[in-house]
């Protein structure tokens, strides 16, 4: 009589399965630990900035929206990263530059019915003494840093402007 | 003759299941599952008004009281479009021979609709949700589609209904 004796042994598909599970969990660590909290920044230092954020060539019927917002806070619209508080808005009218078929010249005229929008934010943020750059809640922002500008009565696209550190 | 395999439970399972756990939390809070979970008792009803550029003049025909819209990407319901709806001349911005830029009607046909559009969502502290989960604002920009067309409207307001 055959005995058929079938020991379980750790093959090459059970290490497989292990080093996927491993990767899975390495990449889903990296995502919601590292990502968001700006692993490169070992030393830095904590200080208030105040920037601004200016969304271009809006319509001019967005604006009584976009001023409802002073108070409110300040979230990116893509990462979701709570970057400060409103604390001033401003706008004015948008200029278009186009150029005189005559002449060449370039010339700057209204855009009509349309705005530049500003949104003062203050916020709390680490400063990377390497490089200089400021870090809020993990989001980097410099000038010219591309933010998806989420408010509660207003949403748009909006390039930083400005950067200043509060004493 | 004994020819049983027993199956038994192993850590390699319990990987596998916790990773398989691990994806569904992932993909509820993808799609806002616990949000849409957590606010489902404050819906309230709400106008949401929006602006469509540049539509041809036939198209127009596409647009009736009572057509329910679904966000494009999600197939989410946006809600029922309300009578009372516009079309005007689309508007035109060019460039004159001196370079000054300057507004005009559309000379091609082309047209653009104002209307409302009654949804349903949640007035939150971020915004309003649209059905619990999806946040719009003035400003946004969505792709919508009834049963006859598709666009991508502008929202420029939105006001609670009682």
């Amino acid at each position: 009589m055959q005995q058929i004796n079938k020991k379980r042994r750790f093959n090459v598909i059970d290490l497989l399965i292990c080093v996927i599970i491993l990767v899975v969990i390495a990449f889903a660590a990296y995502i919601f630990v590292f990502s968001g909290a700006s692993a490169n920044e070992t030393t830095s230092n904590t200080v208030n900035i105040q920037y601004t954020l200016e969304v271009k060539a809006e319509r001019d019927e967005l604006i009584s929206h976009a001023e409802k917002n002073v108070g409110k806070a300040m979230i990116d619209g893509a990462s979701k990263y709570n970057l400060g508080q409103v604390v001033d808005f401003y706008y004015s009218g948008s200029r278009y530059s186009g150029w005189d078929a005559e002449s060449g010249e370039s010339v700057a005229s209204d855009y009509p019915e349309h705005s530049d929008l500003s949104f003062v934010v203050n916020a709390t943020a680490e400063k990377n003494p390497a490089n200089g750059r400021y870090s809020i809640n993990g989001f980097d922002i410099s000038v010219g840093t591309l933010v998806y500008v989420r408010l509660p009565d207003y949403t748009g696209t909006s390039y930083c402007t400005q950067i200043t550190e509060l004493k | 003759m004994s020819n049983k395999t027993k199956v038994r439970f192993n850590g390699i399972d319990l990987l596998i299941i916790i990773v398989f756990i691990g994806c569904l939390i992932g993909l509820a809070l993808r799609y806002q599952v616990v949000d849409a979970i957590k606010n489902a008792g404050d819906v309230q009803s709400a106008e949401i008004s929006f602006y469509l550029s540049d539509i041809k003049e036939t198209s127009e025909e596409c647009f009736a009281q009572g057509d329910v819209f679904y966000i494009t990407s999600t197939g989410d319901r946006l809600g029922e479009l309300k009578g009372g709806f516009v079309f005007e001349p689309a508007e035109d911005f060019n460039m004159t021979s001196s370079g000054e830029y300057v507004k005009s009607a559309s000379a091609t046909g082309r047209s653009d609709m104002r209307g409302v559009i009654e949804g349903k969502g949640i007035f939150s502290n971020e915004g309003f949700l649209l059905n619990n989960s999806k946040y719009i604002a003035p400003g946004s920009e969505i792709a919508i589609q009834s049963g006859k067309i598709s666009v991508t409207v502008t929202v420029t307001n939105i006001v609670h209904v009682s």
